[in-house]
């Protein structure tokens, strides 16, 4: 038997609709050529989605997919992809998320999950090690994400299972529903709790002992004393602060997301960026698998003096001082993404409830980005006069309320009232109410965009244009993340791109070269390309929405000449024609024509 | 407060460094204090004293608006001082 270091050669295959599961061992190959996450994802859903098929139907497929140097023994190792088709864009959804569910998965012995088909009832999936069994979920049906994974670890009798689910959000279908995994970290983009949701798949358990094998153990020991020893210089602010501390540099550039993406910036900035979370709500830092970086905030909130106190290392609690909300840790805490889009971007200023909105949008199920993006949205359209109070039932929409935020959110996840209409997405409802209501959209292929707004931010500009997962920030488009989201590693970490090989080179014992390493990029964005490419995407869906051509204070917009231009120096770097298509010698290039040219025609 | 070797001909400044650069103002309370620099002092001049790394990766605002390195400072001015780190895209 070949020794195989970093992957075991086995991917589980679960067919909800007949209630089985199977496990297909794809090959050394394979492995070598897709390395895991988005690369992976597309391959198993090129093969198996056929084009036209309904994102919430059966015919959608949906993969968990961790990289082959997930659940390593080094800094940054754990990360894990999902991919299915999106409900909210109707082209490919690939989304990341950290913690330690995908280390978990790995340690159970699997490379992956395809879950295929439609189950009659709730039910969830339990793998210990190499036992797989699809269990009922009837009771976890209508449960917040917290409630699921205590009910789950009681039923199974084991406390360190590790839990992946859809909230109550996704069993809704919100087209903006996300995978949440270890209570507080997010597969947030592109509906993927939606799509778990229409499975009525609510959750999927882990348990693993085994350790995952590698070539070399002395080269990830190094390379983890190296990222301990070295913090200060080169993780500092992440170690301390988490994401969200460079937001008054960002405010200072003209760049900050503010009033639905209209301003560039924000007078009240530093009420909410990750030094005030820090200085008021932050009880500590934690940390995903294997990684001393520890960038996750924890934030705790009591809703009065008398009930906050200290923690159990003397760590001071915070209240609400106007009594409203309670903000409990086992959520994590607000992310600079959601400060942004829960805070800056609505004109919020009120960090209590931003905690509070992040800490629902992770029990709820709700990518953050795109709730807070959609509601920004609705907030114009509400101040234009385009959306009424009677169109909400008198439930106001209204920047600078954040108690607006947090009453929305319920309404979303569980679609009540004009939360049902929020709940399909801000492109689809200005598709509706239309009245100029499209002008003000920032979604790009449906989804609505992270907080960087790319008149700012140069290398935001391809990204957005150009990501298959439309107005992703986390998508890469470049080698070097579309690198380390296949094989499974944290884009945070400080590697550079030798560094970066090593590892490789250490978990797998490949003889790896760096033109190899940026080949499987390439592979993970052609496939990527062809999946949107045959559920009937084209060049023109490659544009920025028009609320980007305008000017910002200190920053020219977007013109539709810039972007064209743009767009077709990626087809070119990317060896696609000029219509964006991948082509059949892109693809043998490759070194994947055998399976998918058929589908270049 | 941080000071210069010669004080002829200086300016005070009021100095906010914000995040893990607050390090470099050693006894500015929560990152603030005020900092002397001699006559003639850009904002280049002020990073170099502070000692702050990578300074061309720093944000910097005088008296609330972004202002390039080679901007010249004058007495009493705020200086904020950011790092370029943004969330979500390393």
């Amino acid at each position: 038997m070949t020794e195989r270091y970093g992957y075991w050669n086995k991917v589980l295959h679960v067919d909800l609709t007949a209630g089985t599961t199977s496990i297909e061992e794809p090959g050394d190959e394979f492995y070598r050529m897709y390395g895991g996450g988005r690369a992976m994802s597309a391959h198993y859903l090129l093969k198996y989605v056929p084009a036209g098929a309904d994102a919430l139907g059966p015919d959608n497929v949906f993969v968990f997919a961790p990289g082959v140097i997930t659940g390593a023994a080094v800094p940054g190792a754990g990360r894990h992809s999902v991919g299915a088709k999106s409900p909210l864009s109707g082209g490919i959804a690939e989304s990341e998320a950290g913690g330690f569910w995908g280390a978990e998965l790995k340690r159970a012995g699997w490379d992956g999950i395809v879950v295929h088909g439609v189950s009659e009832k709730p039910v969830y999936l339990w793998i210990n090690n190499d036992e797989v069994e699809l269990r009922d979920a009837s009771h976890l049906w209508g449960k917040i994400t917290g409630d699921v994974e205590d009910q789950i670890r009681e039923e199974l009798g084991d406390a360190r299972i590790r839990i992946a689910q859809c909230g109550p959000a996704g069993e809704n279908l919100v087209r903006f529903a996300c995978v949440m995994n270890d209570g507080k970290e997010a597969a947030g983009r592109g509906g993927m709790g939606a799509v778990l949701g229409s499975k009525k798949l609510k959750a999927v358990a882990v348990r693993g002992t085994t350790p995952v094998v590698v070539a070399d153990k002395s080269v990830l020991t190094s390379t983890a004393k190296w990222v301990s020893s070295t913090l200060d210089e080169n993780h500092s602010n992440f170690s301390h602060y988490g994401t969200g501390v460079a937001m008054e540099g960002k405010n200072l550039d003209g760049g900050t997301p503010s009033r639905n993406f209209k301003l560039g910036q924000f007078d009240e900035i530093r009420k909410i960026d990750a030094v005030a979370v820090g200085e008021n709500h932050r009880i500590q830092m934690d940390a995903c698998f294997a990684c001393s970086v520890r960038c996750k905030k924890v934030v705790q909130i009591e809703m009065s003096e008398a009930d906050a106190g200290v923690t159990k290392k003397g760590i001071p609690i915070s209240f609400d001082p106007q009594g409203r909300y309670r903000v409990d840790p086992r959520y994590g805490g607000p992310e600079y993404e959601s400060l942004a889009s829960l805070g800056g971007n609505l004109n919020v200023d009120d960090l209590v409830a931003i905690c509070k909105a992040n800490e629902m949008c992770n029990y709820l199920g709700l990518d953050s980005i795109s709730t807070g993006s959609t509601i920004a949205w609705a907030m114009e359209a509400y101040e234009k006069g385009l959306i009424t109070s009677e169109d909400t039932d008198g439930q106001p929409l209204r920047f600078e309320h954040g108690d607006d935020v947090v009453a929305w959110l319920t309404k979303i996840a569980y679609r009540e009232g004009y939360g049902d209409v929020l709940a399909e997405g801000s492109q689809r409802v200005a598709e509706k109410i239309g009245m100029g209501s499209e002008d003000f959209l920032t979604t790009v292929k449906g989804v609505e965009m992270g907080m960087h707004d790319p008149r700012h931010m140069p290398n935001m500009r391809q990204t957005y244009l150009l990501a298959p997962t439309g107005g992703d920030h986390g998508s890469p488009t470049n080698d070097r993340n579309g690198l380390r989201n296949a094989v499974g590693i944290c884009s945070f970490l400080a590697y550079d791109d030798e560094q970066t090989l090593e590892i490789l080179k250490a978990v797998t014992g490949w003889d790896v070269t760096p033109e190899e390493m940026v080949t499987i990029a390439h592979r993970g964005h052609t496939l990527a390309r062809l999946f949107n490419t045959r559920h009937g995407f084209t060049r023109a869906d490659d544009v920025l929405p028009k609320r980007f051509q305008d000017d910002l204070p200190m920053h020219e917009g977007l013109s539709l000449e810039f972007q064209n231009e743009m767009v077709q120096e990626y087809y070119a770097f990317q060896g696609w024609d000029s219509e964006g298509v991948p082509t059949s010698e892109g693809l043998a290039a490759l070194g994947i024509a055998e399976d998918f040219v058929s589908l270049t025609t | 407060m941080v000071e210069p070797a010669n004080l002829e001909s200086t300016i005070t400044l009021q100095c906010r460094l914000v995040g893990e650069l607050r390090r470099y103002l050693p006894n500015g309370e929560r990152g603030e204090g005020p900092v002397k620099l001699p006559v003639p002092a850009t904002v280049d001049d002020l990073l170099v004293l502070l000692g702050v790394p990578e300074r061309e990766s720093l944000v910097v605002g005088v008296n609330g608006s972004k202002a390039p390195h080679s901007e010249r400072l004058t007495d009493g001015d705020e200086v904020t001082i950011v790092a370029a780190m943004t969330g979500g895209v390393g």
